[in-house]
Order: C-alpha cells, then structure tokens, then sequence
C-alpha cells in the first residue's frame, strides 16, 4: 500500500499525538519518534494497535510494520488506528477492566451475546479487580469470551475476546 | 478513440448487455433466445440444502422458512411469522459452508447451492452459549411463573443446555411489572424474546395481536396500544428502553 494513515498516538507517550505516518512504517518507531517516547522514560509494557476493541500486542510484538497484513500475521488488527502506549506501570486487569466498563456501558442491547456478556466479563473482573476472585474465573472469562466471539452483530463484543490471553500472566498474581 | 477500439474488441459483451437491457424494459426482442427471456423473466428458486435435504424455495425464502417446510426445527425466540425480523436472540445460529461465522437463521435468505447444518457440534456449542446469557440474568422462579411448562426456555435448556451455572454475580434485578397496554403487564425479569419491541414498533394490530398470542392466554386476547407502549419504555427506561425502536 502506498500513502500514509493516520494514527492517534495516545496513552504513556511524552506528547500525544495525531499523525499522519507511511504505511508500513514500524510500530515502535510510531511512539519512540513520532510521540517522543515513553513518559517518564519507563519501560514499555503493551501497546494497543488499533483502538480498544483490538487484540493487544505486549512489549515483545512490536516490531511490527503497521499495515493490515502484517499485524493481521501477529494476531491483531489495525483497526481505526487508535494506538494505545502503555508502561510497565500500568496494571493490566485494570486496564482491561475500563475497556470492559466501556463496552458494558455502551452496548445497544440488541443481541444477546453481547448484551448479556459484556455485562457478565465487566462484573467478573471487577471481582477480580477488588481481589475477590476464585481460581475458575479465568477459565468462565475465557468461556464467555469464546461464546460471544462471532455470535454477535456488533463489533462491540469482539475486543472482549481479543485483550483476554494477554491477562493470563497478571491475574493469579490478584486471585 | 477509446470507444472504438473498445466496441470493436468485445463486440459480443456490448451487444449482450444492449440486448439485457432491452429486455428487462420487457420490450419484445425478437432476436432474445428462449432461455435468456426465462432467466430474466422468471422468479429463480434457489435450492438449498439443509441438514443434507435438498429443497428449492422461493427467491427471498429465509434458512428458518426453508426449515420448517423441511420439518427442521431450529430454535428462536426472536423470530415471529408475524413480525418483522430483529435478529437479536441469537439462538437460530447455523452454520453455512464457505461462510466463516455461523449466521442466524431468520435474517439470512437462501441463495442457491447453499448448505446448511443445523445440527453440527459448532452449533450446538453456539446455541448453548447463547442460551445461558439469556438465563444469567432470568429470575428463577419457574415455580411461580405462568409460563413453566410451556416455556421455550426450559424446554431449550433440557435441549441444548444442561450446563451447570457459572453465572457467580448477583442477577440484574428488573420492573417485575411494567404496564404496556389495558390487558398485558410486562415481567421485564422475565421477557428474553424482544418479540414485544417488534410488536410495540409494528404498525398493525394484527401482527401485535399475532405476537402476543403465544405468550398470552388466547381466551384473552391482548390488544396493545403501540403509541403508549413506546411512550412507556421511553419515559421510564429499563431493559427494553435499551432498544433501538426504530419508528419515531
């Protein structure tokens, strides 16, 4: 592809930014350059590519060119671009917690997956957020993240399923 | 000239989409063949194949139609004859060769050469999935409840579910009674099927009428006011307020 995209570069960077960038361009250099870096100068933990409702990619993945076929190949999406920087610092079950209250809130309600599951994912991880979770809840969010993957119209219940495998290191550490 | 050289290489394509033309305004072509007259004049009938039977259907025939002509049930809360389809209920999924995602059943029309499964492990996975978001949040009080005995959603559980609950929050509490019409109250707890959206948004009393039936007791027959159901559900919120009714 030739051209460039625009990208929204927000989250732990120096100066967040609206950019237009050339296809293909690498995902690191996004924010080492465009954004000036991480804030604080800390180590980079995750980087959402394209907007909350994609796949995360952590700190090993981003050597990636940005354009649909190379982070497709890595199991993400490009998305609408809305690149999401976060350090060492951030806490991933809270962060996936947010996203969740977002898509709870913000679902229309029409069909049933989603409407009832977003519901459900954004419950369960806020017991698991305050600390009050159980050794099962893992595999139930996993669970109800499978059943709603593809069962539903909206793009709204998608990301729930993407971000999940990335919690998988963080959350026994809370149970 | 770009135009002649390009009539003078594919003459043929020209000349036939001249002719389609011709034809579709439904002037008499004499020069048309027989066959081409029939492809462009007569309704197609798809044939679809379900669960391995053949069937052909009328063009625009949905898979949930072409089913029950076929004696295949597929379950569905959503879905009425009567009704416009809303396609939110999920539990008509199916699975179609070539197509990467199981599609609901009430919203897809057959095309010819499609192949459906009903009965598939996916699907049944699917169907199960979707029947226990619907029982998260349903009040358990089948003891009580009119409806236990005759009700799709226990008779779909003993079907396709007979999961053990994973369901460890508490239960979203609803209006137990939410008045729409001078004969029906609504149990919004209590209500998965959405049909009374579709009914509320429908314009004609019959197809309302029609809805209501198979929840109501037909020795009362239900007439719903559509105008003041929909000014209810916009003033006081609630579980069907999450809708999107369409007409103003």
């Amino acid at each position: 592809m030739v051209g460039t995209r625009l990208f929204c570069v927000s989250g732990h960077v120096k100066t967040r930014a609206l950019t237009s960038c050339p296809w293909a361009s690498l995902c690191d250099r996004l924010f080492t350059t465009t954004a000036g870096g991480i804030k604080d100068d800390r180590k980079l933990k995750a980087v959402i590519p394209g907007g909350s409702s994609v796949p995360i990619l952590t700190a090993d993945e981003i050597d990636v060119k940005m354009d649909f076929d190379s982070v497709a190949a890595i199991g993400s999406l490009l998305g609408s671009g809305g690149v999401v920087v976060m350090n060492e610092d951030t806490c991933m079950v809270k962060a996936l917690l947010r996203i969740s209250k977002f898509y709870a809130h913000e679902s229309c309600g029409q069909c049933t997956p989603c409407r009832e599951g977003t519901t459900w994912l954004k419950k369960t991880l806020q017991r698991v957020y305050d600390g009050d979770a159980r050794r099962e809840d893992l595999d139930h969010l996993l669970g109800i993240a499978f059943n709603m993957m593809g069962n539903h119209d909206l793009r709204a219940c998608r990301c729930r399923c993407h971000a999940r495998p990335q919690l998988y290191p963080e959350v026994p550490a809370r149970v | 000239m770009p135009v002649r050289s390009y009539i003078q290489k594919f003459r043929h394509e020209f000349e036939y989409h001249v002719q389609a033309q011709v034809l579709r305004r439904g002037s008499c072509c004499t020069s048309a063949s027989p066959g081409m007259r029939l492809r462009l004049f007569i309704d197609t009938m798809p044939t679809v194949t379900i669960n391995q039977k053949p069937i052909a259907v009328p063009d625009g025939t949905t898979i949930i139609q072409a089913a029950e002509q076929l004696s295949i049930e597929i379950p569905r809360y959503c879905y009425h004859p009567g009704l416009s389809v809303a396609g939110s209920c999920r539990m008509c999924l199916v699975e179609i060769e070539k197509m990467p995602k199981l599609q609901p059943a009430c919203n897809t029309r057959v095309t010819e050469g499609m192949v459906v499964t009903t009965n598939s492990p996916k699907v049944k996975e699917a169907v199960s999935g979707v029947l226990e978001f619907l029982l998260i949040n349903h009040p358990l009080d089948c003891p009580v409840c009119d409806q236990a005995g005759e009700c799709y959603l226990q008779e779909y559980y003993m079907k396709f579910g007979l999961y053990d609950s994973r369901m460890n929050e508490n239960k979203i509490k609803r209006h137990k009674a939410e008045p729409i019409g001078p004969h029906v109250i609504l149990d919004t707890e209590r209500c998965v099927c959405a049909r009374v959206v579709c009914a509320l948004s429908a314009k004609s009393r019959k197809a309302t009428r029609l809805a209501f039936s198979t929840a109501a007791d037909s020795r009362n027959p239900v007439v719903a006011r559509p105008s003041t159901g929909q000014q209810l559900f916009r003033q006081r919120g609630g579980y069907l307020s999450r809708w999107r009714l369409d007409r103003p």
